[in-house]
Formats: structure tokens, C-alpha cells, sequence
């Protein structure tokens, strides 16, 4: 499979999962490239774990760049206490009420540990358990448990508002 | 079969999760779908995660960012192709080092504005991945291979290949440009400036090369993949220009003008 088909299969998908793990678009769009440029270097595997293959190295890219990017802002609020930090912008053109909604899973997903975000959001991708057990490296039999856990923080951070309005 | 079950007695969530999503062994699918038409807790958990698995999946198409622009994709995908040349070229060069030309400035920058240039870049640079913090852009087919190393207290650049006339920018993340342009000619200058750094004129595959380093550089070392770089007095790098031969694998240091 070319780059270009490969690229074409899948930027959406990744840029969907390291936007919902981040809560940052435009990192989740750099991760992308990366996550395609690295391919350069490695070796690819067969077209049926390709997919997994490459959510794996995205978040593994995006770990990496978050530790980065955490060690940068320590640093920073070392020398400048109270130093903003910058939140996505809320686009001009989505009504009020889809705004809060969407905030509010924001907020919610937030408070999920980076493994859970990763099962509910490969889950919500299609992947097997055995795929998302090799990308948060535990047991095909433990996703169950932890996607259930995972489920019910989710649910209670939600608003209970959000929760009647679906 | 025994079944998992939870402290409270019904079957573990987990459980009933794979079931749920078609995770189990066909044999201990059907125990546990035999056992929830017969058991109202269990039936009651399975309807609670099965709602919980739809709000849940609304609530990720909810809480989804937008994707970028169709042209924003293929932006990405341009910055992935030039990347991804750069990165195999430089692969292949460790290993063929003998048959590719490199061209090495280290430069130690006696007078700003240029010294300020080149310490911002170094700052860029050895503040992150090297290959991330810098965007490589080929603007044209034909060269692209180029690497910006952080080499201690001077920036190395190391040219890997040109293989064709044409023109490449290099451009920073913070939108600063390095245009290295190669174009039919007799000469070949490397001009160091505010702007970056300006090669033109080399030839394809040639044996040799004369490179025109501009004055206002302290020191400059240039080598050859392979060879032990040369570095250029004060009093040459005085002059005008300095010519400096590069052959495949091995640097010669020109006689000087004034024995020519």
C-alpha cells in the first residue's frame, strides 16, 4: 500500500483519536505528519495490523510530545507564575447549547486517565480488544474491566443535564 | 462453564463488556447468553452498559474537534513526502557515505546581525527533536535532502545531496527562510547572509567542487561525508571570497590568493 493510500485510509481516524486524547486539533494534526514521517524509518506491517500499527505510533508520538510540551510550560511557569494557558477557541459558527454540550464531554473526558481515554476512543474506532491490550500494553481479558471502569467515570463526569439531553 | 462473577453476584462487567462486544469464545458466549435470558440483575447490567456505550459513543461524536481543511491535508501530506525523503536519504547516507557530497559550515559568527541569526537557530534547534523543529519544504522536484544538526556551540549544516538545478526552501518553524537555490552556471557560491544560506551552481555528480565562501564569517569548516573537516583562518575568511575544493571523500584546502 502507497504512503499516499495509506495516508488517505487513515489521517482522519488519527486525527480524531489524538484530538480526543489531547483536546488539541492542531497537535493532533502535527502528530499526524509525524506519525507518517516516522513510518519512514520503520518497518510497516502487513496491511491487516497496519491500522493498529499506526494508532500505536501516533499515541506513542503523542505521549512523547505532551512530556515535552509539560517540561516546557514547567519551565516556563518557573520564571512567570500565572502565566495563561491557552484553550482551544470556541468556533463563532456552533450554536450555544452544542457548545456546552461538547464542552462538557470535554471536561469529562479530561478527568479520564490517558489509558482510559485511549480504550473508549480506539473502542469507539473499532478496534479489538487484543489490538487496544498491545497499544496500552495490558491483557486481551483485562480491556473489558478497564472499558467498563472507563464507561462509568465517563458517565459520572458528565453533566447530568448532558446525560438527559442524549 | 463457571462464569466470572462480581462481589454483588451478578457477572463481571468486564465480562459481559466482551460479550457486548463479540469478544468471547463462541462456547462461553452462549453460557452467558443462556444466563442473562435467565437472570434480571444481569439482564439489568448489560442494558445499563449497552446504554452506556451509546451515550458514550455520542458523547466522542460530540466532544470530536473538527477535521482541518481538505488543503490543510495536503499541506501535511506534502511536509510528510519531504520529510519522509529526507529521512531515508539520511539513512542511506550513513551507510554510503563515500558516493554522496556533503558540505559542512560551522560557523562561529564574529559580527551580528548574523551571530544572533545563527544562536536563534541553535536555540530553535537544540530546544527540541531536530528533525521536528524543522520544517523542510521542497518547493521544487529533484533535491531534498538536507540536515540541520546542533553540533555543540555551532550549527553544523550538512548539505547530503543536490541532485538536480532547481531551488529548495528550507523553512523554519517560525517562518524564517533558507533558500538554497542550484541554477545553470560556472561557479558555485555559498553565501552566508541574514537569510539564510544561498548554494548555486553545484553540478550534478561532479568529482570536485569550488564553493565561494563570503566574507564576514570568523570561521567556517567544511568537509566532505567521510572526511575530517577544514576549518579557514581569519585571515582567509578577510578576503572577498574563499575557495575552498571539495572532492567525493576528501577536502582539499585551496592555496591561498596570494600564492596563485
Amino acid at each position: 500500500m502507497t504512503l499516499e493510500e495509506l495516508f488517505e485510509n487513515h489521517h482522519a481516524a488519527l486525527f480524531r483519536f489524538i484530538a480526543g486524547m489531547t483536546n488539541d486539533p492542531e497537535f493532533a494534526k502535527d502528530i499526524v505528519q509525524e506519525t507518517f514521517m516516522t513510518m519512514a524509518t520503520r518497518p510497516v506491517p502487513a496491511e491487516a495490523q497496519c491500522r493498529a500499527w499506526l494508532f500505536q505510533l501516533a499515541r506513542n508520538l503523542a505521549r512523547s510530545g505532551l512530556r515535552k510540551r509539560q517540561r516546557r510550560l514547567s519551565l516556563l511557569r518557573g520564571r512567570r507564575h500565572g502565566l495563561p494557558v491557552a484553550s482551544p477557541e470556541t468556533p463563532p459558527d456552533i450554536g450555544l447549547e452544542r457548545t456546552e454540550a461538547r464542552d462538557a464531554v470535554r471536561r469529562a473526558l479530561a478527568r479520564l486517565s490517558e489509558k482510559e481515554r485511549t480504550i473508549l476512543l480506539m473502542r469507539e474506532e473499532g478496534f479489538t480488544h487484543r489490538e487496544i491490550a498491545d497499544a496500552v500494553g495490558t491483557t486481551t481479558g483485562s480491556v473489558g474491566t478497564m472499558f467498563a471502569r472507563a464507561l462509568a467515570k465517563l458517565e459520572d463526569g458528565l453533566d447530568d443535564a448532558w446525560l438527559e439531553g442524549s | 462453564m463457571n462464569l466470572r462473577h462480581a462481589p454483588s453476584g451478578t457477572l463481571d462487567a468486564g465480562l459481559l463488556v466482551r460479550y457486548l462486544h463479540g469478544e468471547l469464545d463462541p462456547s462461553v458466549e452462549r453460557s452467558v447468553a443462556v444466563h442473562i435470558d435467565t437472570c434480571v440483575a444481569c439482564r439489568s447490567v448489560v442494558e445499563s452498559l449497552e446504554e452506556g456505550m451509546r451515550r458514550t459513543s455520542v458523547a466522542l461524536r460530540t466532544a470530536a474537534h473538527d477535521q482541518p481543511e481538505a488543503n490543510e491535508w495536503i499541506a501535511v501530506l506534502d511536509r510528510v513526502h519531504a520529510g519522509m525523503g529526507h529521512r531515508v536519504r539520511a539513512k542511506r547516507m550513513r551507510v554510503a557515505a563515500g558516493w554522496i557530497l556533503a558540505l559542512a559550515g560551522a560557523a562561529s559568527i564574529a559580527s551580528s546581525p548574523v551571530r544572533g541569526w545563527i544562536a536563534e537557530r541553535l536555540a530553535t534547534i537544540a530546544g527540541d527533536d531536530s528533525s521536528a523543529a524543522i520544517d523542510r519544504d521542497a518547493t521544487r522536484g529533484g533535491m531534498a535532502a538536507f540536515t540541520f544538526v546542533p553540533a555543540g556551540s555551532h550549527l553544523e549544516i550538512v548539505v547530503d545531496s543536490i541532485q538536480a538545478a532547481g531551488s529548495l526552501t528550507v523553512r523554519f518553524t517560525d517562518g524564517d527562510n533558507v533558500d538554497i537555490g542550484v541554477s545553470g552556471g560556472a561557479t558555485e557560491h555559498l553565501t552566508w547572509s541574514r537569510n539564510g544560506i544561498r548554494i548555486a551552481n553545484v553540478p550534478l555528480a561532479a568529482a570536485s567542487y569550488v564553493v565561494s565562501v563570503s566574507h564576514g564569517v570568523e570561521r567556517v569548516s567544511v568537509r566532505v561525508a567521510g572526511a575530517d573537516p577544514i576549518e579557514l583562518s581569519r585571515h582567509e575568511q578577510g578576503k572577498d571570497t574563499v575557495d575552498i575544493a571539495l572532492e567525493t571523500g576528501a577536502v582539499r584546502k585551496p592555496a591561498s590568493r596570494d600564492e596563485q
